[in-house]
């Protein structure tokens, strides 16, 4: 193994531990170094939060813990980006999120933001109560690849049946995400949604094939292109 | 037997007639008697109304001295955005706590003249004078971290928990002040059980370890607190995987509220045999679930629940939260009705 490699390893484990500081402090030497900045973000920092995020998977780490990775992986990325040349990195998928119409609990929209923002996904977020015409509005802007909605209380989860099938028909070939408290896979599927996940790590798995599979059915249909 | 002895007899772990029955609402107190949700939330006086209504129309065995999670946090100074038809929410755009300095700045206040902790003490009042005599009166107070994620933020309260473990801890000891006063006005209002929220309990926020680490102390001196009245008291705690055992080692509860088991209970059965001469059961109805099932398949789902943990005693059919107001009324009534039909001991 290299000295680079050995550096980014210890990058990944001190994200890993949460030690803050030595994180900053690793980040800033390798730039002194000469570190490829990309080097650093997709070799150090991105496998530290990903270890961290299966850690959350088992049970082994909780929500501060993903929280606490987050913030300083993000303040990691602020550190090494002026120094980024810009490469025009690939989009690895565009979604509009929000909670839906007269929902206001945004934790987990927020936590599904944090975590597919840092998967390198696109994500305009509408914020909290939003009316199903505006995620119809942004799709049309953005183009985006899903819609995500969450309903974190009974009396508003039928509003994502409402979304679910507004998307289909006035945007199709977008896939339509649901999540919340109350939402189930049946309910997801009763709905017509085509993706659910319980938490923030699991739906960006869900995310990244639902956005392969709608990139796909889109190339599909431009003529001379070969499906993907 | 009357609701008190019913639910007095659960308590003790005996068999009553039947099993007690708790619908547990608040946001459908507004359907169905006509009133505004958000009307009703700012008004102790209307809100008890309603509340007796509502409990003599179904007839279950409880009466609930609740408004919202945000009765504590108002007090403190934190705004509260009330809605039409919805519960309300803490002003994000102005949290109270911005610093972890702030935790320790916060300021304790007197509940019988901050409005909210006021409207809720007042509608215990009414409820009790018009029938305490029949059916038991229960009041909630919420777990110190509940308030401060509505002064902070849950987000970065989360985060504090970990970073600044110490700041938090002054915050829980200040909020924790403050819910030994209310549970104390609420004791002498003439409320018989005191229900602590524990949102944080469980393996959905926090570590087992950190939980106790930020939480034990305050919740303790809370239990000895209210243990000392005589007032007998009741753990909601609806997260996945709540942290039964962690609990206890804060002091003896009396009633345990739930929605999903704890580790080390494969079904509900065995946690009735783990811990059903310990505490009293309340539960395990999952509210988004009773909620879009038919009347019918309630009550066949009540029926399982108490087969599950009705033999023996020391169970109180119910949801293992709020039940949600958008449900059909049907639904209170079948979950009313099923521990008529279901739950008769011989």
């Amino acid at each position: 193994m290299s000295i680079k490699e050995n550096t980014l390893d210890t990058m990944k484990q001190v994200l890993f531990n949460l030690q803050e500081n030595d994180v900053y402090e690793l980040v800033r030497k390798a730039l002194a170094e000469g570190y490829d900045p990309t080097d650093i973000i997709n070799k150090g920092l991105t496998p530290g939060m990903v270890a961290v995020g299966e850690e959350f998977e088992k049970y082994r780490y909780y929500l501060p813990e993903l929280l606490l990775c987050a913030e300083i992986f993000r303040a990691s990325v602020d550190i090494v980006k002026p120094k980024m040349k810009h490469t025009g990195t690939k989009n690895k998928g565009t979604v509009v999120l929000g909670t839906i119409q007269e929902d206001i609990h945004e934790i987990g929209k927020n936590l599904v933001k944090l975590i597919f923002e840092l998967a390198g996904i696109e994500v305009h977020d509408l914020g909290i109560d939003v009316p199903c015409a505006k995620f119809i509005e942004e799709k049309s802007r953005t183009n985006a690849e899903i819609v995500a909605a969450s309903a974190m209380i009974t009396s508003t989860v039928p509003g994502l049946k409402k979304l679910t099938e507004l998307v289909k028909r006035e945007a199709p070939g977008t896939a339509v995400m649901i999540g919340g408290a109350p939402v189930t896979d049946s309910l997801a599927e009763e709905y017509g949604a085509d993706g659910f996940a319980p938490d923030c790590i699991s739906a960006v798995k869900v995310a990244e094939t639902l956005i392969g599979s709608v990139r796909a059915q889109r190339s599909a249909r431009v003529p001379g292109k070969q499906p993907g | 037997m009357t609701s008190v002895e019913r639910v007095e007899a659960a308590m003790q772990l005996q068999k009553a007639d039947r099993v007690p029955v708790w619908i547990r609402i608040i946001g459908g107190l507004g359907r169905v008697t006509g009133v505004k949700y958000g009307e009703l939330l700012q008004n102790g006086e209307l809100a008890a109304k309603c509340a007796l209504e509502t409990q003599e129309l179904f007839g279950d065995d409880f009466l609930y001295a609740f408004l919202d999670t945000l009765v504590e946090s108002d007090g403190f100074g934190q705004r509260t955005i009330f809605l039409e038809n919805e519960a309300g929410y803490a002003d994000k755009e102005n949290f109270m706590i911005q610093s972890p300095d702030d935790y320790s700045r916060l300021q304790l206040f007197d509940v019988a003249t901050a409005k909210r902790c006021k409207d809720l003490i007042k509608m215990a009042e009414i409820m009790v004078s018009e029938r305490s005599k029949d059916v038991p009166v229960i009041a909630i107070v919420q777990e110190p971290l509940v308030t401060l994620g509505n002064m902070r933020g849950i987000e970065k309260l989360l985060v504090d928990c970990l970073r600044y473990p110490e700041a938090v801890r002054q915050g829980v000891d200040i909020v924790t002040d403050l819910i030994i006063d209310l549970s104390h006005a609420l004791i002498g209002a003439g409320v018989k059980y005191m229900l602590l929220c524990h949102d944080y309990g469980n393996r959905r926020m926090l570590s087992e370890e950190l939980f106790l680490k930020i939480e034990k102390d305050g919740l303790a001196r809370w239990h000895k607190a209210v243990k000392a009245t005589g007032t007998r008291i009741v753990i909601h705690s609806c997260g996945p995987t709540p942290y039964v055992d962690a609990t206890f080692t804060i002091g003896e509860f009396d009633c345990f509220q739930l929605c999903y088991l704890p580790t080390g209970c494969t079904n509900w059965s065995e946690f009735k045999n783990k811990y059903g001469n310990r505490i009293c059961i309340m539960g395990h109805l999952v509210p988004s679930e009773a909620a879009r099932m038919t009347p019918k398949e309630l009550k066949r789902e009540c029926k399982n629940n108490i087969e599950e943990l009705g033999p023996g005693g020391g169970y109180i059919l119910a949801p293992g939260c709020e039940f949600p107001g958008n449900a059909s009324m049907l639904n209170y009534k079948a979950l009313v009705d099923s521990a008529e039909e279901y739950g008769r001991y011989r």
